[in-house]
């Protein structure tokens, strides 16, 4: 997939998954890895700007496997900015579908 | 590569991020690392091998943040933190070494500059009646002056180097603002960009190098291989010679006491003995010079001076031939059993010998030359003020143990066979060596030595408290006599080493 495409809807994935749990740097890349090929030095600038602009907020969760690790967790901000998201991504692809489509029956 | 190396070297590449943003981002890779390691019991390599290259990250980073590496700075170009240790440092340099090499460089060089006023002086041989000797005068001291004037560009430019240098540090260690566009500024500082922006200057300056180097040689060569003529012809064929004297045997029954003193400029100076029983001087000399000696029988004092002459407008042709080779030279000769009190000798510029006298105090103070003194017999002290030059004190002793006391800048202090009650010797630049001090040794003696880049050492030295500090040099004690251990041996050295022949 495109790097470029990739990039635009990173913030959306991000957002997203943290949604579902709270979750650590690490965690968050694993979890998109699965589904998406990204550097994972990507990720982390991208959960620090979220932080700084207050759609997430950290804390560090203690635990007996290991020291403690800074974990994310969705702001009120976070979530309608997740939804909003959303909501602009399901326009976005009905307006790109519906270029593409067209331009296959003209 | 191992963690810490990596989170460095992440660091490093992150640099032109505000600290705050680069301590989170290595914040998320510690903590990878902890994942890795202690959650998921993986070793740190296989972390690291999972992890892309920091100079990847950095990019990746950097590009996330909206900043592009290609139009970050060089890392040349970018400044480093300041810090505690960077400050003191700039501190310390200031006060101890910014205060003297600043100042002193733009001396230097201010005064080569001034010295080029003296040029006037040349000017004369070519004007009016001349004959090939003036041309040849002319044109060598004339290629001389270029030279000097080309030299002083040289200096100029080490000097501006030299602030330039220190100017920008400070700018870079204090983080001062918009210190890039002084940097800049400041790079535009130096002779020789000003050269080559003017370009006929330039052109000038390289014709007259050239110029002033085939002359120098040309009628140097010349003028120095017809030395005697070029004398002849100014005539200062040969040496003048004023002799001064008094015969002072009614002194010596009546042992009435004299004293010594003298106040000059450029002089070669020798006290010695008279093989008779009258006062000597010999003054030698290219030409008469602003100069007197007078032996007053009634207040028993020999004093002879030379006026300062520090106008460069009054420099003559003669002055340049003194320049060629030719110095001036006194000799004093004073009746061996003639008492003298005291002996004070001033000059600026010249080498002092004085051999074979006694006398109740010695004082000399000179700036450049060095200074030898041999079987010379005090009643009371010995002291020594110099600025360049060695110093040389043999078989000399004092009968009350008074103080020698010795002062020097740049050059070798050497005493051999010396009996005094304490020593004090001071020096910058060269090395303390004291051989045979207070041989058959007495009580309550005491030596301080203090040098700044020079080895001290001290042989068959019976002296029992003995303070020494060099700072940049070694500090040895031998002596023959192993049975003799001084009271008290404080040895100082930041660079160097101490040694003695006991056991401290």
């Amino acid at each position: 997939m495109s790097t470029q495409l990739k990039k635009g809807v990173l913030e959306m994935v991000v957002l997203s998954k943290v949604d579902t749990k709270d979750r650590y740097g690490y965690d968050i890349y694993q979890e998109i890895s699965k589904n998406m090929a990204i550097s994972e030095s990507t990720i982390y600038p991208i959960l620090r700007k979220m932080t700084k602009d207050g759609y997430t907020e950290t804390y560090l969760r203690e635990s007996d496997a290991g020291p403690a690790r800074k974990y994310f967790r969705l702001t009120q901000q976070g979530r309608s900015r997740l939804v909003e998201l959303k909501k602009d991504w399901v326009k976005f692809q009905r307006v790109v579908n519906k270029m593409i489509r067209s331009d296959r029956y003209e | 590569m191992n963690k810490l190396e990596f989170l460095n070297a992440l660091n490093k590449e992150l640099d032109v991020l505000d600290k705050e943003e680069r301590k989170e981002i290595i914040a998320f890779y510690e903590e990878r690392f902890h994942t890795g390691t202690i959650y998921e019991n993986r070793t740190e390599e296989e972390i690291l091998a999972e992890l892309e290259s920091p100079q990847k990250i950095a990019k990746n980073v950097l590009e996330e943040y909206g900043v592009s590496k290609k139009y970050v700075k060089d890392k040349s170009e970018r400044y480093t933190n300041v810090n505690g240790a960077s400050v003191v440092m700039v501190l310390l340099f200031d006060l101890f070494i910014a205060t003297w090499l600043i100042p002193t460089l733009y001396t230097i060089v201010i005064s080569i500059f001034g010295s080029m006023l003296s040029y006037v002086s040349v000017i004369p041989l070519i004007l009016g009646e001349r004959t090939f000797y003036d041309e040849f005068m002319f044109a060598f001291f004339t290629a001389a002056y270029v030279l000097l004037l080309l030299f002083a560009f040289v200096v100029l430019e080490a000097a501006l180097y030299v602030t330039k240098k220190i100017v920008i540090w400070h700018l870079n260690v204090f983080k001062l603002k918009k210190r890039d566009k002084y940097i800049r500024g400041l790079s535009k500082l130096s002779v020789d960009r000003w050269f080559k922006r003017h370009r006929l200057i330039k052109s000038v300056k390289n014709i007259a190098l050239v110029g002033a180097i085939v002359t120098i040689v040309y009628t140097g060569i010349w003028l120095f291989g017809n030395q005697e003529e070029v004398m002849a012809y100014y005539q200062y064929n040969e040496l003048q010679i004023d002799t001064y004297e008094l015969d002072v045997s009614d002194d010596i029954v009546n042992q009435e006491e004299w004293t010594v003193a003298t106040d000059l400029q450029w002089m070669k100076i020798n006290v010695v003995l008279s093989d008779d029983e009258s006062i000597h001087i010999y003054h030698q000399y290219n030409k008469t010079t602003d100069f007197t000696a007078t032996i007053d029988d009634n207040t028993n004092q020999i004093i002879i001076t030379e006026a300062r002459n520090n106008d460069w407008f009054t420099w003559e042709v003669t002055s340049l031939i003194d320049l060629l080779g030719m110095k001036k030279e006194l000799r004093i000769e004073v009746p061996q059993s003639l008492l003298l009190d005291d002996i004070t000798i001033e000059n600026v510029s010249g080498d002092l010998n004085i051999n074979n006298i006694e006398t109740n105090d010695l004082e000399v103070a000179l700036v450049n030359g060095s200074i030898s003194l041999q079987y010379v017999t005090v009643t009371n002290n010995v002291t020594i003020q110099n600025t360049n030059g060695d110093i040389t004190v043999l078989d000399t002793t004092s009968s009350n143990m008074g103080v020698l006391d010795i002062n020097n800048t740049n050059g070798r202090i050497s005493t051999k066979r010396v009996t005094f009650g304490s020593y004090e010797i001071d020096n910058d630049n060269g090395d303390i060596v004291m051989i045979n001090v207070n041989t058959d040794a007495q009580d309550g003696i005491s030596l301080t030595c203090d040098v700044v880049n020079g080895d001290v050492e001290l042989s068959n030295v019976y002296v029992n408290i003995i303070t020494c500090e060099s700072t940049n040099g070694n500090i040895d004690l031998f002596n023959e006599d192993t049975s003799f251990i001084p009271d008290q041996f404080d040895a100082d050295t930041t660079n160097g080493n101490v040694s003695a022949y006991f056991p401290q």
